[in-house]
């Protein structure tokens, strides 16, 4: 009676194809960000030290860091979850053939080719940093390239790729749910107060909370298993929201 | 408190305008392949500017300060003295002899730590050792790397003629440092992790050590003055 | 074997039911019109078998499946309604790729030929096209996907007639060429009485017809003539619909009547003809009986 018939992985594969030919203009989004970060937030933080005896010596020190290209990249990451929420994206996907699994497939998919291009450009950018740093006389260069260290390189890229996934699925989840129901917008605003309260709110004890969760870990092992378990979590999560979903409602 | 307001309100902001952004970019109507062209040439600098970042961390000179060997750093100059002990060769800015005629003065003077031993000698030869002071710049507190700037800095040694000696007042320094570090978040597996920001201090000042035969007389500030506090005689 | 079957399916939004205990199949291979007034649950029914939105109740069934979260189903169905959306970053050529991606029969030449036909050029984007245009590249994209299962949702709105026609005839070519099952909503019945085999009549939160065009058509009978002449001979029947245009007047009624009486009323001067399905669809509808003529005659009489 019908004729075609799609596996699961063959149509996620698909509907992400799709995505992807659809939002460049997400990834254009991303290096424009970061472009503007290269250009208007140099990163440099300069301290300046006097002696205390009051010798006329005193000395500069600049410190460049391509904190602002993360910080910028961790904050798309997570608009990108967000956008990929909207009635229009379901719409879109809905417009071909897909169901709510593949969708989410899809979605995650797209969300890892992100994150890894995230990750990517924002270490490489550091190399970009590191050139205008070295125009500066008196340059001390604290993070080893490539070649001096490379496991060390794609270290950065690995952690910066889970950061961007994570924070991904963090605005995915949030946004799923905000659809589903506009008073989760309030549940947020209580669940971001708890969060600062305990990484920032004590002082005294910075080793606690949930960024220290992530940020506190040392064993390379015992992070993936972290970020798996956690994108784990919040891809069922939304996964419970998307799969009971009806699409292409006015 | 600020915090937990502000950065809500900055991330909305943030959020209002990029869905504004991107919906106007379809509104312009790029074209599909405008983006991934423009991904794949971004990509292709970003891989130049690594190639370039590599060469020039190994050609450029002035990058990467001499590191300061551990043992030395806060080297305890004041008890090497006195108790005679081995000094490192880099400290030394001068080792000079004088002779001086009669009474030997010293005036007034700041920015310099002068140290003076008689020694039972009945010769007119001063002799004089003068240490540079140590400028250390720090990078990652917890990893303990120094690096050693103290050549660096500009010093005006001792004018000496055959009565006295008078310390002139010390030039201007202004030394600038940059350091580049990647990322607190980038680098939590890496090793080079650092908690806090670079530093960097000055152990002590220009130090001048002083050998003084006991026959000759000297004439030193007041010890009980306010300025006196850099002059110690050592027993 | 029917394509689609319900058995007392219900749908419900919080405590408002929109269709109440539907029992249906539609064969294979047909052509039904799916016609109701406004907020009947047309849409919703057409929504419910594409599986977008879920049944609250009973058993649908599509193709053999229950249609929310299959992939066959959607595999092998296309719903065009005005709420397909598409990127904006997208040119109707990059689309139409897309399409050639998802739908395995997919006819990309005859796609390009129709929107050559209709003026689409392949370099506009779907979101800066007008009302009409959007909706006729959305009813070339669903006859050109040839799926076993086609739904069009109020397809003509916006278009044109000349492109409402063009559209209908290119449906029934393609339609002839390459059978397949079609569910057709459309307020305009008058335009796709000739493409349409079965009707699904939807009224009252439930189904009041569903058969062949014909047999909704001969539902009822025309009666023309003089009012006073009519009203004379034809007062036993049960007058469905009256209208007034010129000199003569014009009765539907349910087609009860015997050889004789036929005989006698030719006789009387009435013109007796059969009803059209649009007619026959409006009759049943009861849009005539109390129509919103009565309203202003109503006063009148006051």
């Amino acid at each position: 009676m019908y004729s075609t018939q799609w596996s699961m992985n063959e149509l996620a594969t698909r509907q992400f194809l799709f995505k992807l030919n659809a939002n460049g203009a997400i990834f254009t989004m991303l290096i424009i960000l970061q472009i503007l970060a290269t250009v208007f937030i140099s990163g440099a933080f300069t301290s300046t030290y006097t002696n205390d005896w009051g010798e006329p010596i005193s000395f500069d020190f600049t410190s460049i860091t391509n904190d602002s290209q993360v910080g910028l990249t961790l904050f798309w990451a997570f608009i990108v979850g967000f956008l990929l929420t909207s009635a229009a994206q379901r719409n879109e996907s809905f417009s071909f053939v897909t169901n709510r699994l593949t969708f989410q497939l899809a979605n995650f998919y797209f969300f890892c080719t992100a994150a890894l291009l995230g990750g990517v450009t924002t270490v490489l950018l550091g190399s970009v940093m590191k050139i205008v740093a070295m125009f500066q006389d008196n340059m001390i260069i604290e993070t080893s390239g490539l070649l001096s260290s490379p496991l060390d390189f794609f270290s950065r890229i690995f952690a910066m790729t889970a950061y961007t996934l994570l924070l991904m699925l963090v605005g995915y989840t949030l946004g799923s749910l905000i659809q589903w129901s506009k008073l989760f917008v309030a549940l947020f605003g209580v669940m971001w107060y708890a969060f600062t309260q305990s990484t920032f709110g004590i002082a005294d004890n910075e080793n606690s909370g949930l960024l220290y969760f992530f940020h506190g870990e040392t064993s390379i092992l015992l992070f993936t298993l972290k970020i798996v378990g956690a994108i784990a979590v919040l891809f069922a999560i939304s996964f419970f929201v998307t799969n009971r979903l009806e699409v292409r409602n006015p | 408190m600020l915090l937990t307001i502000l950065v809500p309100i900055v991330l909305l902001l943030g959020v209002l305008t990029i869905i504004l952004v991107t919906r106007n970019m379809g509104r312009v109507r790029i074209k599909r392949s405008f983006h991934w062209k423009f991904i794949i040439g971004y990509l292709v600098l970003l891989i130049i500017g690594l190639g370039v970042a590599e060469t020039m961390e190994r050609k450029v000179k002035g990058v990467n300060l001499p590191e300061a060997v551990e043992n030395e750093v806060g080297f305890d100059l004041y008890s090497a003295i006195v108790e005679e002990l081995p000094i490192p060769d880099n400290l030394v800015l001068a080792k000079r002899s004088h002779e001086v005629e009669g009474e030997f003065s010293i005036p007034s003077f700041s920015g310099a730590h002068v140290l003076i031993k008689r020694t039972p000698s009945t010769s007119r030869i001063i002799e004089e050792t003068v240490y540079s002071p140590e400028l250390i710049a720090t990078f990652n507190d917890e990893e303990n790397t120094y690096y050693d700037l103290s050549d660096q800095l500009k010093i005006n040694l001792p004018v000496w003629d055959s009565k006295s000696m008078s310390i002139p007042k010390q030039p201007k320094n202004h030394l600038v440092y940059t350091f580049y570090h990647d990322s607190n978040l980038l680098n939590q597996f890496t090793g080079e992790k650092t908690s806090g920001y670079s530093s960097g201090t000055v152990s002590g000042v220009m130090t001048v050590h002083l050998l003084i035969p006991e026959s000759i007389e000297i004439d030193i500030p007041e010890l009980d003055d306010d300025q006196n506090y850099y002059i110690d005689l050592l027993e | 074997m029917p394509v689609i079957t319900l058995e007392n399916v219900t749908k419900r939004y919080r405590s408002t039911t929109i269709l109440d205990q539907l029992n249906l199949e539609i064969r294979e291979n047909t052509i039904t019109g799916l016609i109701g007034r406004n907020g009947v649950g047309k849409t919703t029914l057409m929504k419910m078998i594409a599986g977008f939105i879920k049944e609250s109740d009973g058993e649908l069934r599509v193709f053999g499946e229950r249609p929310f979260n299959s992939l066959s189903v959607s595999a092998n169905m296309i719903f065009v309604d005005d709420m397909m959306g598409f990127p904006d970053a997208m040119t109707l050529e990059d689309l139409l790729l897309e399409f050639n991606r998802f739908y395995e029969n997919w006819d990309g030449e005859l796609a390009k030929r129709l929107l050559k036909y209709f003026r689409l050029p392949l370099t506009l984007n779907h979101r800066v096209l007008s009302k009409g245009k959007r909706s006729t590249f959305n009813a070339i994209v669903g006859i050109a996907a040839r799926c076993p299962l086609t739904m069009f949702d109020e397809p003509i709105t916006g278009m044109d007639a000349g492109a409402r026609s063009d559209f209908y005839r290119a449906l029934l070519k393609d339609y002839l060429a390459h059978p397949r099952t079609i569910l057709l909503s459309s307020h305009h019945m008058e335009e796709m009485e000739d493409l349409l085999e079965d009707i699904l009549l939807i009224e009252g939160k439930g189904i009041a017809f569903h058969s062949s065009i014909t047999e909704l058509q001969e539902k009822f009978i025309k009666f023309q003539g003089k009012e006073n002449v009519l009203k004379q001979y034809a007062n036993q029947y049960a007058v469905i619909h009256r209208t007034s245009t010129g000199p003569l007047t014009e009765w539907i009624v349910d087609n009860e009547h015997t050889k004789a009486e036929l005989t006698e009323l030719k006789q009387a001067g009435i013109r007796v003809s059969a009803v059209s399905a649009s007619e026959a669809y409006l009759a049943m509808t009861g849009q005539t009986r109390g129509g919103v003529d009565d309203v202003f005659d109503t006063m009148e009489y006051e």
